[in-house]
Formats: C-alpha cells, sequence, structure tokens
C-alpha cells in the first residue's frame, strides 16, 4: 500500500477520522458514520476563481488567464469521449454535483446506495479531462446564460459590487464565473494548461464522510490513482494595497428595497491561521452585531433592518474583510451606527458576558455540524486546504480563546477609512 | 409509523417525537394549519414574527437573544408557507444536543419552554393587545418582504403562475398575502388571528434529534393545559380543474435573462394510486440531470440555464420552470413541449425510467440522515390524508410501470404560460454607469 495512515482525534466529541497521504502527494481524509444512510464524497483541487496567475515550478514564467476559467473547467470537465460524467451516476442512483468558490473546485456525490460504483465514476471523470474545441464552444451559450442569470440577481450584485469597491487588483474581486466577455476568450488548450497545473494530486484532496467502507474505499482510490507527476503550483498575487477602491459603490436594479453590503478591509493573515482568525472574527461579530448585540436591537427596533441583516468573516488566500449586509431603507444610516458602535467598542473594550455568550454559540453550531455527512466532509476538505488544518481545529482552540484575543483584532483593525458600503437601490 | 411517536395533547394539537442518538443537535417546532383567506393570511403570516419580539416573562428581542445564546447558539426561527388550499405557520428552534452541554445545561428542556414561552406567552399591553410600536414595525417589515417578492425572478415568475392557476380561487393567494391586506393589520387584528388560531387551528409539534424529550413533551402539556380549544378541521384541498383553453400572461421587467413557467394540469386527487407514476415521470421529464428537460432543452440546445419540472401532489399541478434569453423564449417553448410529448409517447428507454427511479430511492433513503429532512417529511404527511415512511414510499416507486408512465404523462393538459420578459433596452447591465460612481 502506498497510501500512510495518520488519525485525528477530537477528544470533545469521542470521535476521529483517517487522513492517508499517497505517494504522489494526495492527500485522502475518510469519516465514517456507519449509524447514517448517506455518504458524501468529494473530490477537490486548491484552485479557484482567484487562481488567474500562476506556474509550475519548473516553468520560465507565469501565465495570466482569462476570468472565470476554473468555473468553466469545472463544467466541461463533466465532459468525456463518451458522453457525460452524469450519466456514470445515473446508473448507480448518487447525486452528483460540483462547484467553484474563490478558491477551490470540488466534485462531489452523495448516495445511499452504490457507494463503490459512484466513488469509482467519481476517480474516473475527475481524473479523465476531454476538451476539443468544438465542445469548449459549445459550452459558452449555458455558461454565458449562467452569467446571466446571476445579473439580475440582486443579492448576487450587491455582493460582488461590494468586491470590486474593496479591492484594486486581487482577483478576489472578479466573479466565479468570469463576463461574457472573458469567457469568449477561453479555448481548450487554455482549459488544458489549467487543468495540468491544478489537477496534479499534489494539489487535491478527497473527503469523505457517512455510510462506506473504509478499506474498500482506500482500495478503489489506490486503484483509481493514473500516475501522475508531482508539480507544485506558484500562484501569483498582484500588490493588493490596504485602501479600498471606492467608498461607495450603487446599482440600481428591480428590487423592492435596497440591499447593502458594508465592510471594513482587513490584513490578510497566513493560510495555516484562516480557520482560527476566521472564528475569532466571527466572535467578534457576533458581539458587535449579533442578535443579541444592543446594536441589532437598536437597528431592529428602528425599523432599520430586518431579521436578514447579518455578518460574515471573509477570508481566504490573501484577502480579508469584515462584511455586514441586509436590506434597509437607509444603509448610510446603518453604516453610520456600525462605525460608531465598532469605535465604542474599541475605546470601550468587549465584556466578558458578550464574550462568553458569543464563544458558546460558535461552540454550539461546531459541534452541531458534526452530525451531518456533508458538512463533516466539506470541513475536512477546506481545513485541509489551509495549510493542511484538522477539521477539528475550531473546536480544539474555541475553548482557549480569550477576550484579549478578539480585543487585539478589534483594536488592530476595523480602519474607518478602509470601508466600502455597496447598495442595490430600486430603479 | 416507524420511529414516530404521538400523544394528542389536546383537540386538534398532536406532539409527535422522533429520538435518534446519532444527532449532536434538536429541533422542536410547533406549526399550525389554517385556511387560507383574504381576511386573515396576512395577520396571520405575521404572527410568529410579532411574538419574536417579546414574552411577557421575557419582553424583548435581546433578552430572547440571550437566552437562545447561552443555550449554545440555538436559533428561533419562524416561517410561513402554504400547504394545498391551507396556510402553514410554523415557529421553530433548533440547537445543541444536551450531551455536548460543557455545564451539564438541558438544553432542550430549556429550549422548549422558550419555545412555549414565545408561542403562548405573549407580551401584551395593558389594553389586552400587543405592542402598537412592534405591530407597526413588523408590518412594515411585511410590507417591504411582499414588495420585495420582485428580487428572486425565479420565484417570483413561480408564485405569478400559482396565483394565475387559481383564478381567483382561494389557493392563489400569496401565502403573505397582498400589500392591501398586510396594510390592514393592526394591534387589534393580530390579537383576533392570534386568538382564533389558538383556539381553532390544527397544531402538530414535532420534535426530532437527541435531548430529553419527555421532559419538552411535559413542557407542552403544561403550557396548553387551561388552553380553551374549539379545533376546526380545515379543507385543506382544492384540485385545480380542467380547463379548455390554455391561459397565456405576458409581463415585462428590467431583467437580462427572461422566465417562463408552463403549468400543466394533472387531474389527481390526494390519494390517488397514480401518484407514484406522476413522480417518476416527473423525475424522468425534469426533475433530474439526466432527465429529458436537463439533456435536451438545456445541455444539447443551450437554450436555458435552468429547465426543471416540478409536482404539486395537493394541487394537481405540474410546473415546468426555465430561464432563458428573450430571443430563444419561443424556441425553448417548443422544444419543451416536445420532450412532454415525448413523455406521452412512451418514447423513453427502460435506463431512464430506472435511472430516476434509482434517484428517488437515493432521496427518499437519505431522508432519515437529518432532523431539518425528517421533519420536512413527517409533517407533509402528518398533514396528509394517508401516511407513509420512506421507505413504504420506496416499495409503491418500485412497482411502477412503463404503462403508468404513459397514463401519468397523458394526464398532463397545459394550463397556464407565464412569461417574464426583459423589457426593451433593458438587455445588459450598464457598466459605465457602475463606474461613474466614484466617491468625491
Amino acid at each position: 500500500m502506498s497510501m500512510e495512515k495518520k488519525i485525528v482525534r477530537s477528544e470533545r466529541l469521542n470521535e476521529s477520522y483517517s487522513v492517508y497521504t499517497h505517494s504522489s502527494g494526495l492527500t485522502v481524509m475518510m469519516y465514517p458514520m456507519p449509524e447514517f444512510s448517506t455518504a458524501y464524497a468529494m473530490f477537490g483541487t486548491k484552485y479557484g476563481s482567484i487562481d488567474t496567475m500562476f506556474k509550475k515550478e519548473s516553468d520560465e514564467q507565469f501565465i495570466t488567464v482569462p476570468e472565470g476559467i476554473a468555473h468553466y473547467l469545472e463544467h466541461k470537465l463533466f465532459e468525456s469521449e463518451d458522453g457525460d460524467a452524469f450519466s456514470l451516476f445515473a446508473k448507480t442512483g448518487a447525486s452528483a454535483n460540483a462547484f467553484t468558490t474563490f478558491d477551490k473546485t470540488c466534485y462531489l456525490f452523495s448516495t445511499t446506495q452504490n457507494f463503490e460504483e459512484s466513488l469509482d465514476a467519481l476517480m474516473e471523470f475527475v481524473q479523465h479531462p476531454y476538451f476539443t474545441k468544438e465542445n469548449v464552444e459549445k459550452e459558452q451559450g449555458i455558461i454565458a446564460q449562467e452569467i446571466k442569470m446571476y445579473e439580475d440577481n440582486p443579492s448576487w450584485r450587491v455582493y460582488f459590487n461590494l468586491l470590486r469597491g474593496l479591492y484594486h487588483n486581487h482577483s478576489v474581486h472578479t466573479e466565479i464565473a468570469g463576463t461574457v466577455e472573458s469567457i469568449s476568450r477561453i479555448n481548450a488548450d487554455l482549459l488544458y494548461a489549467c487543468y495540468h497545473t491544478f489537477y496534479n494530486l499534489n494539489n487535491m484532496a478527497i473527503s469523505i464522510a457517512g455510510n462506506f467502507n473504509e478499506e474498500k474505499a482506500v482500495e478503489i482510490i489506490e486503484n483509481a490513482l493514473l500516475p501522475c507527476e508531482k508539480v507544485t503550483v506558484e500562484r501569483s498575487m498582484p500588490y493588493e494595497p490596504d485602501t479600498v477602491v471606492q467608498h461607495e459603490v450603487r446599482q440600481k436594479m428591480a428590487v423592492a428595497m435596497p440591499l447593502f453590503y458594508c465592510a471594513w478591509k482587513e490584513k490578510p493573515v497566513e493560510e495555516e491561521m484562516l480557520p482560527v482568525v476566521s472564528m475569532q472574527y466571527d466572535i467578534l461579530l457576533d458581539i458587535i452585531a449579533g442578535d443579541c448585540s444592543p446594536l441589532y436591537s437598536s437597528l431592529y427596533n428602528e425599523g432599520l433592518i430586518d431579521a436578514g441583516f447579518d455578518s460574515e468573516s471573509f477570508m481566504g488566500r490573501g484577502y480579508a474583510a469584515c462584511i455586514f449586509g441586509g436590506s434597509s431603507k437607509d444603509p448610510k444610516r446603518v453604516q453610520q451606527l456600525l462605525i460608531e458602535e465598532i469605535a465604542r467598542y474599541k475605546e470601550e473594550g468587549i465584556d466578558e458576558e458578550s464574550f462568553e455568550r458569543a464563544k458558546k454559540s460558535i461552540y454550539g453550531a461546531v459541534v452541531g455540524s458534526f452530525d451531518s455527512a456533508d458538512e463533516i466532509a466539506s470541513t475536512m476538505l477546506s481545513a485541509y486546504f489551509c495549510a493542511g488544518s484538522s477539521a477539528y481545529v475550531e473546536l480544539d482552540t474555541i475553548s482557549q480563546m480569550t477576550k484579549a484575543d478578539v480585543e487585539t483584532l478589534l483594536r488592530s483593525g476595523f480602519n474607518p477609512e478602509h470601508i466600502t458600503l455597496s447598495v442595490v437601490e430600486p430603479m | 409509523m416507524e420511529g414516530i411517536q404521538t400523544t394528542t395533547l389536546c383537540d386538534g394539537v398532536r406532539f409527535h417525537t422522533i429520538s435518534d442518538s446519532r444527532f449532536k443537535r434538536n429541533r422542536i417546532t410547533i406549526t399550525f394549519l389554517t385556511e387560507l383567506s383574504n381576511e386573515n393570511v396576512s395577520d396571520n403570516a405575521m404572527l410568529f414574527g410579532l411574538l419574536k419580539n417579546g414574552t411577557r416573562l421575557t419582553p424583548s428581542l435581546t433578552e430572547i437573544g440571550k437566552k437562545l445564546a447561552a443555550l449554545y447558539g440555538a436559533g428561533l426561527s419562524d416561517a410561513v408557507s402554504k400547504f394545498g388550499s391551507c396556510q402553514l405557520l410554523s415557529l421553530g428552534c433548533g440547537g445543541m444536543a444536551d450531551r455536548y452541554a460543557l455545564d451539564g445545561e438541558q438544553i432542550s428542556k430549556e429550549l422548549a419552554e422558550l419555545l412555549c414561552e414565545v408561542a403562548f406567552d405573549p407580551y401584551l399591553e395593558e389594553n389586552g393587545y400587543f405592542c402598537e410600536a412592534y405591530t407597526e414595525l413588523e408590518k412594515n417589515r411585511m410590507l417591504d418582504d411582499i414588495r420585495s417578492v420582485i428580487n428572486d425572478k425565479r420565484g417570483y415568475a413561480l408564485s405569478r403562475t400559482s396565483q394565475l392557476v387559481a383564478r381567483g380561487k382561494n389557493f392563489g393567494i400569496p401565502r403573505l398575502g397582498t400589500l392591501e391586506t398586510a396594510a390592514k393589520i393592526t394591534p387589534q387584528s393580530q390579537k383576533a388571528a392570534y386568538d382564533a388560531l389558538l383556539k381553532t387551528a390544527q397544531i402538530e409539534i414535532l420534535c426530532i434529534g437527541n435531548g430529553d424529550f419527555d421532559a419538552v413533551k411535559d413542557t407542552f402539556a403544561t403550557a396548553l393545559a387551561n388552553m380553551r380549544r374549539e379545533y376546526l378541521p380545515v379543507v385543506k384541498n382544492e384540485i385545480l380543474q380542467r380547463v379548455d383553453e390554455v391561459q397565456r400572461v405576458s409581463e415585462q421587467m428590467a431583467i437580462s435573462q427572461a422566465k417562463m413557467v408552463m403549468a400543466f394540469s394533472v387531474g389527481t386527487h390526494e390519494t390517488d394510486p397514480l401518484i407514484p407514476a406522476i413522480r417518476l415521470m416527473n423525475a424522468m421529464l425534469g426533475g433530474t440531470v439526466t432527465s429529458k428537460l436537463f439533456v435536451h432543452v438545456r445541455e444539447e440546445k443551450s437554450l436555458c440555464y435552468y429547465c426543471a419540472s416540478r409536482y404539486d401532489r395537493l394541487k394537481s399541478l405540474l410546473l415546468i420552470d426555465s430561464g432563458v434569453q428573450q430571443q430563444n423564449i419561443d424556441v425553448a417553448y417548443d422544444a419543451i413541449l416536445e420532450q412532454v410529448e415525448a413523455m406521452k409517447q412512451g418514447n423513453f428507454t427502460d435506463e431512464e425510467m430506472d435511472q430516476a427511479r434509482l434517484a428517488m430511492i437515493n432521496s427518499y433513503r437519505a431522508v432519515s440522515d437529518s432532523p431539518f429532512s425528517l421533519e420536512n417529511w413527517y409533517l407533509g404527511q402528518l398533514l396528509s390524508e394517508r401516511m407513509f415512511t420512506p421507505a413504504q414510499e420506496i416499495e409503491h416507486l418500485k412497482a411502477v410501470t412503463r404503462e403508468q408512465i404513459i397514463e401519468a404523462a397523458n394526464r398532463m393538459q397545459l394550463d397556464t404560460v407565464y412569461r417574464l420578459e426583459c423589457e426593451p433596452g433593458m438587455n445588459a447591465v450598464n457598466e459605465e454607469e457602475f463606474e461613474e460612481d466614484e466617491e468625491e
């Protein structure tokens, strides 16, 4: 066996999972849950919409590819010489899908029957690209329709307008699917260049949770792996200043009430710190504007927000921001109150009670997520792509987190000069 | 039914538990079922939202929020939906399983207590009505919600179609009502709606997961002990009648992708033995990524980004909805009808049939894997005339024959075609406009 096995344990949950490392560099994570019916398997590559400038270690020069190409590749990978990968899963009854985010692309299936055949199918199609001039051109129609659909989606628009307001150069400001123009520049050669760079096993991982036989799954994966050159990918991120592009971005659309996001651009953190810092931000945002914060209550009681008001820590390779958003008749006023509240916390500090409450909330949400195969598989994969972190990293660190940790984060960031407000308003 | 334990707490009020040690979280939900009517629709729809603002013992949103956070970030949510000719009002909460509590808290019991407080012991003013300021705020939020239906164009097109097929009958009333019905809400009308629901609505309480459910049951039994009930069972359903002429409606909006919804009446009643065959036929036609609509209309012809069918058993309605470029809308219409005709003619392979069946079996078998999907399933069953487990539905599905699928397809009769078209000149997002919007 060319797979090296390691066990990762959580004392808190009294559970564990296996991590296998293959000689090709591929990592395989397995979390058997025999008492459930579903098995959920993901085959992912650390390659998303932001990876538009890159090279293999052995290449001389970086290449720049059109925006939206990672997503385009995801669509095209479902096609093979004999037809469509969905037809492989149709035979097993599994439900297959794929998605592209800013920093990864994942192919997955969920099934309660014929797991082994389905895993075979997943291994087969992800390792067999088939791009031709004809089939690449044909996809342009479908993806252009998808882009158009997003153009009409006000929640999507207000989000990407925000990112364009925040980021000068980082490609997180471009839409995951690209534009009708950028995808018209995609061809089979470019797709192969991306495939051979990012879909090498050293840049990929498999994550499986639920009802399946671990030994069998390891065997299937080992047998299905094709010889693969061990490639190290180098990515080039353009210089990104701390400042924002615009403080305010507005667009008119067919909506009834203004939708908005208000964000503070923060300093990006190292990959291995992402899960922990992101959780610290979540706690901080919950204290500032969560359901039981004084700010939430006054915004709600003044009729400035509805129950959809929310916040998120938006973090990845080379970018970080704290985002608040929802719908409001007066987004500018909400922004003003947020600014004042953050200034107050910076001055007065955070009270112990709010901190403990927020910590408890996050703990509950994290524990709860470990009873679902799809959430576990997704967590294992995302954590792994953050410099090989464990799926339990949040559970393991939350109890040691102190109020001082989040106060440091608060005081070192939230620069009032680095704010963007994005609004989609009625026509 | 396997796994589900039911107790009647009082007339028309049932308490159900599905206790399952695999789960690390719980869900407890109270659902009221009442008839859809223009008189009460908006008042009913707003109620739980208003109740969440405060109770007699915990009179503010913030205090409720603090209690939830202390229960490991439990969530409290309300939902309004339609079920046939009825309106469903739900108040639910979800939290972490008791065994992971750091200080031995009985999370499930405390959640049930909070839920009972919110639902049955509201904060009222001295005059006996709900707080005027809160009522006004929630009313404005609901008016905004009704206006915001246009934000999601796909959902909007579906909701317009369901209004159109009803042709003025109550089942076409939107789930939140209209701007007119919502504008009439007052603290008095809220109190009247609340009293009426407590007295007459069918109430189902579902408790799923891993907790002390005996304690939860006692909590509900105590909260309901003094309730005066005059339970009025509702007529749950009214089937779409067949019509001779197809209703065609087109509207315009400032969008860049047009939407088209085609509604077919199927002519089945709620317990029709053909229902499993209709479900399978629907999956083959447009319910999966290997269905005829997906493969032939979306993939081969690149006509739509989405083109899918869904079957509404209660309304006996099959809807095909698509997102399509304005200039292709007629071509897409013909292409969709061509696939419907193929099903009617029996132009499908055994493989198509087997694959759709496998995909459906897969989703039935997955129902038991989350408290949320269990709740959805069993609530649907509890409100129906007949109750089936997922395992029983799998048996029904396995028995469906080719002939029954063809018969099911031939029950489809085009009823309404709704098109949401692009306003002329609004076919693209204006990039310049965005760029000019610089901050001074």
